[in-house]
């Protein structure tokens, strides 16, 4: 397993919902990390299905599991907390 | 102000989170998966009722029965009662709150003003715990919610007398007994067994697995039957919304599933049901693939027979693999000591 900082965490995860969801004039750090996605605050907006499509992204990119829908809810709100998600599980992993 | 002490939790699915809630406040420490596998939650059918003017499924047993089949296969009992005149409704409820019980009520989940406007859509089986009441206010227990919400008593009257589809009709529950001693891997057993028959077994070609099959074949006739091409968008959406919106903990209750053999594993001891619960979890992800790819070809705008075949791939997809699925499941568990 190789290690990633937070911050590069942050990164890839910015970048893999750039990607996935082809925002095309977006740069990682137009994205805000602790203002949700959905709300129309954030300079991107998505909707259920985008999250749907970012949660089946984020378990290939990052090999994990999101199997109940109200964590995959809370935990696609903000950047941070899919950073957050993915280290804790990555943590848990190395435990 | 006045709130009974209540173990607010989210749920996956409203009326097995709603239930498993009143369970844990009556002394039953039961998780939600046991829950709605116990209860044989887990079904399919696909359907064309001739009062609708379109082909509907579902992917879960029929509103009311998680609350009947898991009371008649534990022997849990529970008050429930349904009413014509919504001021009786109101009394009932307001003198059960006083005397701190927390009451089930079946709502239009439209009325549910605390979840955000995208979310509210008319579902007439939508349930929640009432935990407490203050001035023409309740305090809600709801499974989808994150906290403890604030309804206005006039909009809880409204969602509990809406009209429509299966209408609560002012439906409320509580639990009134739990047996001392519950025979927790002989409830286990008989939900498992329910679930593979009902999803192998009842002779009628849109039930189950056959039903799953069944949509597979004739998604490619909805065009048919939808006024236009917008209609036919909206309703290939709905297969994303039934499979991940609608309060199935994703996949299309897969994923509870897989929890409830999990934990049935540990219960019986029977390390075989961890390994089908983790085939469960990869049914689920191609149940969400589905809602995925259904929901790419309702906003592509254009919907072709082809696409449609598509679907109807990756659904007979999801009725072979469950096939498999569930005859093991059958066996293991007809086979467990």
């Amino acid at each position: 397993m190789q290690y990633f900082s937070r911050d590069e965490v942050r990164l890839k995860v910015k970048d893999l919902i750039i990607r996935t969801l082809n925002f095309k004039n977006t740069k990682p750090e137009d994205i805000l990390d602790n203002v949700s996605l959905f709300s129309g605050e954030n300079n991107i907006k998505i909707d259920s299905v985008d999250s749907l499509e970012l949660v089946m992204e984020i378990q290939r990119e990052f090999k994990v599991k999101i199997n109940t829908q109200n964590l995959a809810w809370t935990i696609i709100n903000t950047v941070d907390n899919i950073t957050e998600f993915v280290m804790k599980e990555h943590i848990k992993e190395e435990a | 102000m006045s709130i009974i002490p209540f173990n607010h939790t989210m749920a996956a699915h409203c009326e097995s989170g709603t239930v498993t809630a009143q369970l844990n406040f009556h002394g039953l420490k039961i998780t939600e998966p046991l829950v709605f596998g116990i209860s044989s939650g887990l079904f399919f059918a696909y359907m064309k009722p001739p009062m609708m003017d379109f082909p509907m499924f579902v992917t879960r047993s029929m509103p009311g029965q998680i609350l009947g089949k898991f009371s008649r296969r534990t022997g849990v009992k529970f008050k429930k009662k349904t009413y014509k005149d919504s001021k009786e409704a109101e009394n009932d409820l307001n003198a059960l709150l006083d005397q701190n019980i927390p009451v089930s009520v079946q709502t239009d989940l439209f009325f549910m003003d605390y979840f955000p406007a995208w979310f509210r859509v008319h579902i007439n089986v939508h349930y929640i715990n009432i935990i407490g009441r203050e001035g023409d206010k309740y305090f809600v227990s709801d499974s989808y919610f994150p906290e403890i919400a604030e309804i206005k008593r006039d909009t809880l009257m409204k969602a509990r007398f809406a009209g429509g589809a299966m209408a609560p009709k002012g439906l409320m529950f509580y639990p009134i007994h739990i047996p001392e001693n519950i025979d927790v891997k002989s409830v286990i057993k008989k939900g498992i067994k329910a679930t593979t028959f009902d999803m192998l077994k009842i002779p009628l070609p849109f039930l189950g697995v056959k039903g799953i099959r069944r949509f597979a074949d004739r998604i490619t006739d909805w065009p048919d039957y939808a006024r236009d091409n917008q209609q036919l968008a909206d309703k290939i959406l709905r297969i994303f919304i039934l499979l991940e919106e609608q309060g199935t903990g994703g996949g299309g209750f897969r994923f509870v599933y897989a929890s409830f053999l999990q934990e049935s594993a540990k219960v019986l001891n029977n390390p075989r049901l961890n390994d089908l619960s983790r085939e469960m979890l990869e049914i689920g992800d191609k149940w969400r693939e589905l809602a995925l790819a259904a929901s790419k070809v309702s906003r592509s705008g254009d919907i072709t027979k082809d696409k449609l075949a598509g679907l109807g791939t990756l659904i007979r997809e999801k009725a072979d693999i469950e096939e498999v699925f569930f005859k093991k499941l059958r066996k293991e568990i007809s086979n467990h000591k």
